[in-house]
């Protein structure tokens, strides 16, 4: 099978600087959250996705085409950048229409394609006003309407949800799961960790150029055997729970909460402990029970150094 | 992650386009300059010079005698003609040309045009043809239309008055002088990535290099000359129309020669700017 977008080997330097490093991976369709600090790389991974720039060494590859040099695999492509103020002069049916007709549509059709992008976005009662007058949310909107009004099947978003108001960023969040619902390969860029992770659990962590994770947040907190898990379980006889935890060979700590209902406990065997906990919890009155750090902020956290 | 079959799945998709793709980003580039009504203002202003050549025409045509002894013989007027429409060209140039590629880069539009299935030489002849069809409006048009009115004014005199070859020699002038324009402009918009300060640069250039060739002292006045796109245009039109005045110092075909390798370098500057479109 033919992933969708795949990265082998692949570098890009700007000089003594290194944008990308030695990346290999493949993406397949639903939605994938490229994560990265500013300057992690994020924003050259999806120009090279994009064929906008040749890597230095290696490939990338779009349903098995080199992204760079071959024009026509672009029509399969849609890229919302992270830039803004495109084209102020024109109403924004008359952007996506225009944008549209470098894919080789017609007028007529690439009028009807842009309405339908634009009422996709939620733009359709602002359609004929001048894109300059649009707020950065409309602007913000406009460039996702352009990026899907062709219907490609790989969709690469920078930073989408930059300046949408909540009502807005929850439409654009849903906007991307649809999307990826339907097949469409769509990666979306970000540093905003909590943005990523209410679009989708799969993610591409990088920094300084290189892929540091990929996969499910979940399965790759699994593998940071380096940093503990840490578990807050809520029980009657917090003091009994404890005494029985900080027995076990694999908790490393075990703190005490300020409203003396919880206990969080360190450890370095995840499922060794919640066996030990659903074992010894039921005289302690053990109600609750969460890992605290499998999210993103977590990985995020232990994998990319300040 | 698994990787699934997308063979099944309904495309709404646009089907492939292929082959030599200027005409849409022409569009969209010819879309761009006429929102800007100042152009209006300066196409009716590059006309303006009809205004007087017309009647002097006329009066070189009905008393030529009279107006000989004090213009040009008449293929020189309209080599003199295009040199000054010229001047309108590279106003027009200065004020549309440069924001065309700097406003993609500087706006990230650029970034979503090569994203589509738009080749790097596809933008460029779009951009450069819409700004090379606006010069020759400016250039050719009117001397056209001069030399219309100097044939229908005294048909019988096309051989006489060495009339026959001017529209030709008007439409390689112009062409190159619209062509050279457009690119330059288009190089300082990419370098600078921003209108205003390529409209300066391109300015800068060809007045800095033309004033030098003129006024500096003799000894550092060919190296001035050499770099002088202006200069290189004039003795081109000196070798079309048989110009008035002494030869230019540079011959025509080294004149050519150096217009080449001025336009090769623009050229150059221009599409490694568009092949490094990730600083923005």
């Amino acid at each position: 099978m033919t992933p969708a977008l795949e990265f082998e080997g692949a570098s890009r330097w700007y000089g003594p600087v290194i944008g990308i490093n030695d990346v290999s991976l493949k993406v397949a369709p639903g939605v994938v959250g490229l994560l990265g600090p500013n300057g992690a790389g994020k924003s050259t991974f999806l120009r090279l996705a994009a064929g906008q720039i040749a890597p230095n060494r290696g490939r990338v590859l779009a349903f098995g085409t080199p992204t760079w040099g071959s024009s026509a695999i672009l029509q399969r492509i849609g890229l919302s950048p992270e830039t803004d103020g495109l084209w102020a002069r024109q109403s924004g049916r008359d952007v996506v229409t225009s944008l549209l007709r470098l894919n080789g549509l017609e007028y007529e059709p690439a009028r009807e394609r842009a309405t339908a992008a634009l009422a996709r976005v939620r733009l359709a009662d602002v359609q004929d006003r001048r894109a300059g007058g649009y707020s950065k949310g409309m602007r913000q909107r406009l460039k996702l309407a352009q990026a899907i009004a062709h219907d490609p099947d790989l969709l690469l978003f920078d930073e989408p949800l930059n300046g949408l108001d909540p009502v807005n960023r929850r439409h654009v969040i849903e906007l991307v799961k649809t999307l990826g619902r339907e097949g469409k390969t769509v990666v979306v860029s970000s540093h905003v960790l909590h943005e990523v992770e209410a679009m989708t659990r799969r993610i591409v962590l990088i920094n300084k150029g290189r892929v540091l994770a990929e996969g499910e947040v979940a399965e790759v907190r699994a593998l940071l055997d380096a940093h503990p898990h840490t578990v807050a379980v809520r029980a009657r006889d917090v003091r009994g729970l404890a005494r029985e935890l900080v027995a076990l060979p694999h908790v490393r700590s075990v703190n005490f909460g300020t409203d003396g209902q919880w206990v969080t406990a360190q450890t370095a065997e995840p499922d060794a402990f919640y066996a030990a906990v659903q074992e010894h919890g039921d005289g302690c009155g053990v109600t609750e029970m969460y890992a605290t750090d499998d999210d993103l902020e977590s990985v995020f956290r232990y994998l990319v150094p300040r | 992650m698994p990787i699934h079959n997308q063979g099944y799945r309904r495309r709404g998709a646009v089907p492939a386009v292929s082959g030599f793709r200027a005409a849409p980003i022409a569009r969209l580039a010819f879309k761009q300059i006429v929102m800007r009504r100042l152009l209006i203002v300066l196409l009716a202003l590059s006309f303006a010079p009809m205004l007087l050549e017309a009647p002097l025409l006329y009066g070189y045509i009905r008393y030529p005698e009279v107006v000989a002894t004090v213009l040009w013989p008449l293929p020189q007027l309209f080599g003199a003609g295009v040199i000054v429409q010229a001047f309108f060209a590279a106003l027009v140039t200065v004020w549309a040309g440069t924001s065309l590629v700097a406003d993609d880069f500087c706006t990230g539009a650029l970034l979503v045009y090569l994203a589509r299935p738009l080749t790097r030489l596809d933008y460029v002849a779009g951009k450069l043809g819409v700004l090379v069809v606006l010069n020759l409006v400016v250039t050719a048009l009117p001397m056209l239309l001069m030399w219309v009115l100097a044939v229908g004014l005294a048909p019988q005199d096309l051989r006489a008055r060495g009339l026959a070859f001017v529209p030709l020699a008007i439409g390689a002038l112009s062409l190159l002088t619209s062509f050279g324009l457009a690119l330059l402009a288009l190089a300082a918009g990419a370098v600078t990535r921003n209108g205003t300060v390529g409209s300066a640069l391109l300015v800068g250039m060809l007045v800095f290099f033309e004033a030098g060739a003129r006024l500096a002292p003799s000894g550092a006045r060919l190296p001035l000359q050499i770099l002088s796109a202006a200069r290189h245009v004039v003795s081109v039109e000196h070798a079309l129309f048989g110009g008035p005045g002494d030869p230019p110092l540079i011959h025509w075909s080294a004149a050519l020669l150096c217009l080449g390798l001025i336009l090769g370098g623009a050229g150059t500057l221009l599409w490694r700017r568009l092949k490094a479109v990730e600083v923005v």
